[in-house]
């Protein structure tokens, strides 16, 4: 269990965490959201006792990181793809890693089985490949057998396979009854593999709560009508006090009702419905929901420059 | 690369028990030393050492011989002609000390360095005994290297006592220990391998010859109290300016000064 209380670190005048109070529970991936900058890798590494924080504190099983007297016993954590001396082997590297924490010489053996490395346990780490990288990443923070697994974009750079095996690996250890934080600005990803969403937003929480639950409320009347009727349809649901969008080929979406009122008003007003269907937000949309109007680092469109001649 | 698997049944973990400070503290220099051992240039930068030990003793054995046979005065005991020598051949140990801070920063591997031991003083002490230890037992082995290096070819006129010999294998010994702490600790408060290197060849060699320029007697006079002129009085057994046990402590000093310094910046730096 991580648990964040009053989190905060700024960078000069810069709020990069403001006030972050969430818990991370055990047996559940939680995915941890927010556009590029939200302070998502900020505030893990205050989990982890690399940044100091400004104000507040994040314990893990109680303790702060530090306190930890075999830290790697009970946190595995991978962050970014450069965490080791290019010219040390896999297996010397992981070797020291398990010295540090006393940890027995087997489990090196062990980990590198797991990630599907031993055959290349002897190479230089500067001559593994992205994908290979993050698989000693994960191995490293299996090495101590952790309870809690904090993963920052571990899906960087790895080909399809890879992504199928570490969500695998995530679903796996989640199950197993440890805490899984992992980032990413995958949504997608997130979808098919988090049980649990921590949306922050310059440095704010937005959302905190299960992923069904996070798509459910937001997906209240939201409905796709296809008719023959269309525009004569859509004024109809306008009246009725619905907000009605016409697409393509006259597709109305529709917000503000449930199917059953839709559909009788339209049998109602005698308009002809070949469709009508409940839509599902996907994640992107929820999301952008919460956080399109705190983008960071919001892009604007590109102008021709004038230069006066 | 083979086929992963999902996370299998794990071999048991050794018990937590007896996790008491010095095993800890003996953990992190098990860990350090692993990755000192594990990476090419370390070793590398000890076979260039030794290369250079051997060259200058046998070069300097070989100068005093010749102009010993020419009537010059200029026997000198084969032990000290190595120490000296050391003073230019510590430089690929002290490389060594160096990177072993600044190529963590540089490779990010820092950061596994502090998850894995997060005692900011533990990790600093463990790297500052691996290195001592490693470039006081290196120094001595460079000096008796150099020492029969030189004899050969110095014959008479580089003779020597045991208690010479032994003064300069340890004093180079000690004296090496003490200037890598120092390295160690500006490598982690300045954090990158150029400006390290710079610094150090600052503090050791240029501001002896810089200082006196001035014409000021107090900055003169400061001179006597770099590391580079401790280290010499240590190895070579003057008493000028001061004797073996003033030189340790001027040079023990420097080293806890820059050790300090550097747990300073480690522990109140984001990483």
């Amino acid at each position: 269990m991580i648990e964040i209380d009053g989190l905060s670190k700024c960078f000069g005048k810069a709020r990069a965490v403001d006030d972050l109070t969430v818990t991370i529970r055990p047996g559940l991936v939680t995915g941890f959201l927010g556009p590029n900058g939200a302070g998502k890798s900020t505030t893990m590494r205050m989990i982890l006792g690399l940044d100091r924080p400004s104000a507040g504190r994040a314990h893990i099983d109680g303790h702060r990181y530090e306190e930890l007297a075999d830290p790697l016993r009970t946190v595995g954590a991978v962050l970014d793809a450069r965490a080791g001396h290019p010219g040390q082997s896999a297996r010397s590297h992981l070797l020291g890693v398990a010295r540090s924490n006393g940890l027995a010489r087997n489990r090196v053996t062990d980990v590198l089985e797991t990630v599907g490395l031993e055959d290349v346990a002897a190479k230089r780490i500067g001559t593994f490949s992205l994908g290979m990288t993050q698989r000693l990443g994960i191995a490293r923070a299996l090495l101590g057998d952790p309870s809690v697994l904090l993963l920052d974009e571990p899906v960087n750079g790895l080909d399809p396979d890879g992504v199928l095996w570490i969500r695998g690996v995530m679903r796996t250890l989640a199950a197993e009854g440890r805490t899984v934080l992992v980032s990413s600005h995958l949504l997608s990803e997130m979808q098919d593999t988090a049980d649990h969403l921590v949306i922050i937003s310059r440095g704010r929480l937005v959302a905190d709560e299960s992923m069904s639950a996070l798509l459910a409320r937001r997906s209240a009347g939201a409905a796709t009508v296809r008719s023959p009727h269309g525009p004569a349809l859509a004024t109809v649901l306008e009246n009725a006090g619905m907000s009605v969008t016409i697409g393509a080929d006259s597709v109305l979406q529709v917000t503000g009702a449930d199917l059953d009122v839709i559909g009788t008003l339209a049998f109602d007003h005698g308009h002809r419905v070949d469709e009508l269907t409940f839509r599902r937000p996907s994640l992107e949309e929820v999301y952008f929901d919460l956080t399109g109007a705190e983008l960071e680092y919001t892009g604007r469109p590109i102008r021709t420059a004038v230069v006066a001649a | 690369m083979s086929t992963p698997t999902a996370p299998g049944p794990r071999s048991p973990l050794t018990p937590v028990s007896d996790r008491g400070r010095w095993r800890r503290l003996g953990c992190a220099i098990a860990f350090e030393w692993t990755k000192l051992a594990g990476v090419r240039s370390t070793l590398w930068l000890l076979a260039t050492g030794t290369l250079l030990t051997v060259a200058g003793a046998l070069l300097i054995g070989a100068s005093a011989r010749a102009s010993g046979v020419n009537g010059y005065d200029t026997a000198t005991p084969a032990p000290w002609i190595a120490a000296q020598n050391i003073s230019f051949t510590q430089v690929a140990i002290l490389l060594v000390a160096v990177f072993a801070v600044t190529s963590e920063y540089a490779s990010g591997s820092i950061r596994t360095t502090l998850l894995s031991v997060p005692s900011r003083g533990s990790v600093l002490l463990a790297k500052a005994a691996v290195l001592a230890g490693g470039s006081a037992v290196t120094g001595a082995a460079l000096v008796l290297l150099g020492t029969v290096s030189a004899a050969a070819v110095a014959a008479e006129y580089g003779t020597y006592t045991g208690a010479q010999l032994g003064h300069a294998v340890l004093g180079t010994a000690i004296s090496l220990a003490l200037t890598s702490i120092l390295a160690l600790g500006i490598g982690t408060t300045l954090r990158n391998t150029a400006g390290t290197i710079l610094t150090l060849v600052v503090i050791l060699f240029a501001l002896s010859s810089v200082l006196p320029i001035f014409g000021q007697a107090w900055l003169t006079d400061l001179v006597a109290y770099l590391p580079g002129s401790a280290a010499g009085a240590l190895v070579t057994n003057a008493s000028e300016p001061y004797g073996p046990a003033a030189a340790l402590a001027v040079l023990a000093g420097w080293a806890v000064a820059g050790l300090s310094a550097g747990y300073l910046a480690l522990r109140s730096r984001d990483t």
